[in-house]
């Protein structure tokens, strides 16, 4: 029989999952090359966001559960939603959840604070650090690393280490989300002084993956007349990172954001209920901008942008129906019309609050991160 | 799009495949086919239509794909009539693998994208829960790979094997 073209055969391999993948590169070398080029890397990931596939949830283990005392750095875990089609979401039991390795290779005597930075097309930026807090009083010894990481292929990278002069007077801050326009994963180093009563945050330097490296960012001030106060953010949205602030002197929150292309800061305004909130959670659902509220102490409220950029779009979620407060949407269903919510450390339920025996398997984590199917850094280096 | 609508009752087409069987199929069907639909366009109908790319049975079963997914006479599918087709869909493609890449290449060749999705779905189905030689296998593609070479890419990922 005639062997099938190479865009067929690329046509049957964007449907695959990532591990799957990984095993194909072993096929031959034109199909290593394939799997490996970033036009294919490029397409699957697209397939993947366009159909909600290989949803994972990252959770790191709260440390007050049966944690060894030398324990280093938090463990996390992964927890996948099935992919069968054609079956809801509530009828499947979740895969238990499966311990992964985190990519740092330090000394495991020593007790060190990971965080998670954030998250975008399924690659997550992770930094570890001494002490609580992000790098604070560095000094030549300091073990702080922060890599990119893609935890379902299990590669990441290493961020070059880029040392702070005089380092007393500020904090550092990071933020990871991806440019579309240059088509790079950025890092922001941000330099937070405090100047009582006032907190002033500074972009400082830029990471590109494409370059892997630093770069100087000028005069870029975040919001130093808008206020000092963030509630949530940064999240990683349309090309920009945004957080939700309160602007200085005023009973007012707006929507901060950087655009990674143009290195500008602007900003939008949030949904006229929230605009005088200060108990706002920012997030991305399937990929629009959206923020999750109880302003009214009664229910929790979501709405997404549904069209980025435009204040008009901000649209409510009304299947969400009366969610009790303390709640935060982590995953739309295979089908994009339920919500999956996660209520503060006790349950998890669908959004038409029928118990699911995931609500029992996530109350042992604290901080969530979702994941889509992506082969991004597939040249990376491999876990240990 | 008028004149197929003003003399679109039962007017055939016929097509002939490789081996020279010939099929008489509805002209409405057959335009489920991009390639044969621009064919009919440009005044191909007054003769047979050749489909040298595929053999008598895989024509046979792709003129079976056409006769399902004809558009309906009388306006909108309904959902049960979706169901249905879905169901006759799974079944279509339930075939040999050598079967099913047929009806991938001639999805391709005749620009049927529903097919075309139907059939590299199903697969792409069959692949995830296959080894590296059945891939080879299924696929007719020769390893070019050293013993070593192969070796030293599978120890890179063992855990993709597990």
């Amino acid at each position: 029989m005639t062997p099938l073209p190479k865009d067929i055969i690329t046509e049957i391999l964007f449907r695959l999952q990532v591990k799957p993948l990984l095993r194909f590169q072993c096929v031959s070398k034109p199909l290593f090359a394939l799997i490996n080029g970033p036009y294919f890397i490029n397409m699957h990931l697209r397939r993947s966001i366009e159909n909600n596939r290989e949803r994972t949830l990252i959770a790191e283990e709260t440390p007050y559960s049966n944690m060894p005392r030398d324990f280093c750095g938090p463990h996390f875990y992964a927890l996948n939603f099935s992919d069968i089609p054609n079956i809801s979401d509530d009828d499947l039991d979740w895969a238990p959840p499966v311990k992964i390795f985190q990519p740092f290779s330090l000394p495991t005597k020593i007790k060190l604070d990971t965080a998670i930075i954030g998250c975008c097309n399924g690659l997550v930026c992770l930094h570890t650090s001494l002490c609580s807090g992000l790098y604070r009083n560095i000094n030549p010894i300091d073990p702080s690393e922060t890599v990119i990481w893609n935890p379902l292929i299990r590669k990441y990278k290493k961020l070059p280490f880029k040392p702070v002069e005089n380092s007393d007077n500020y904090e550092l801050e990071l933020a990871f989300g991806y440019d579309h326009v240059n088509d790079d994963y950025k890092v922001l180093r941000i330099l937070k002084y405090r100047n009582h009563p006032q907190v002033l945050r500074k972009v400082d330097h830029v990471y590109s993956l494409r370059t892997h490296s630093w770069r100087i960012v000028e005069d870029q001030w975040l919001y130093k007349e808008l206020g000092s106060f963030i509630f949530s953010g940064p999240v990683s949205s349309n090309g920009a990172l945004h957080w939700v602030v309160r602007v200085e002197g005023r009973s007012l929150s707006t929507i901060v954001a950087f655009d990674l292309a143009t290195e500008k800061f602007r900003v939008h305004a949030l949904p006229c209920p929230l605009l005088q909130s200060n108990n706002i959670c920012l997030d991305v659902l399937r990929g629009w901008l959206c923020v999750c509220s109880d302003y009214d102490c009664r229910f929790t409220r979501v709405w997404v942008m549904k069209e980025y950029g435009v204040v008009s779009s901000w649209t409510p979620l009304d299947t969400l129906g009366e969610t009790p407060i303390y709640c935060k949407p982590l995953v739309f269903s295979k089908d994009g019309k339920e919500v999956f919510m996660k209520e503060s450390f006790r349950r998890c339920f669908w959004d038409d609050i029928k118990d699911n025996t995931l609500s029992s398997r996530l109350k042992y984590f604290k901080k969530y991160t979702l994941l889509v199917g992506s082969l991004l850094l597939l040249d990376g280096d491999s876990d240990h | 799009m008028s004149s197929t609508l003003c003399c679109s009752f039962a007017k055939n087409v016929t097509l002939r495949s490789s081996d020279g069987q010939t099929f008489e199929v509805e002209e409405a069907a057959a335009q489920v086919s991009q390639t044969i639909k621009r064919m009919i366009e440009d005044g191909c109908t007054g003769s047979v239509i050749p489909v040298p790319n595929l053999t008598g049975p895989v024509l046979a079963l792709v003129i079976e794909y056409f006769k399902k997914h004809s558009p309906p006479s009388d306006g909108c599918p309904t959902a049960l009539l979706e169901m249905e087709i879905k169901d006759w869909d799974a079944k279509f493609v339930a075939v040999d693998n050598d079967t099913l890449l047929d009806l991938t290449l001639a999805a391709h060749y005749l620009e049927i994208q529903g097919l075309l999705d139907l059939t590299c779905h199903r697969v792409a189905d069959i692949l995830n829960d296959n080894s590296v030689e059945k891939i080879r296998e299924i696929f007719h593609i020769k390893n070019d790979f050293t013993p070593e070479e192969e070796a030293e890419e599978r120890s890179k990922i063992q855990w993709a094997f597990e």
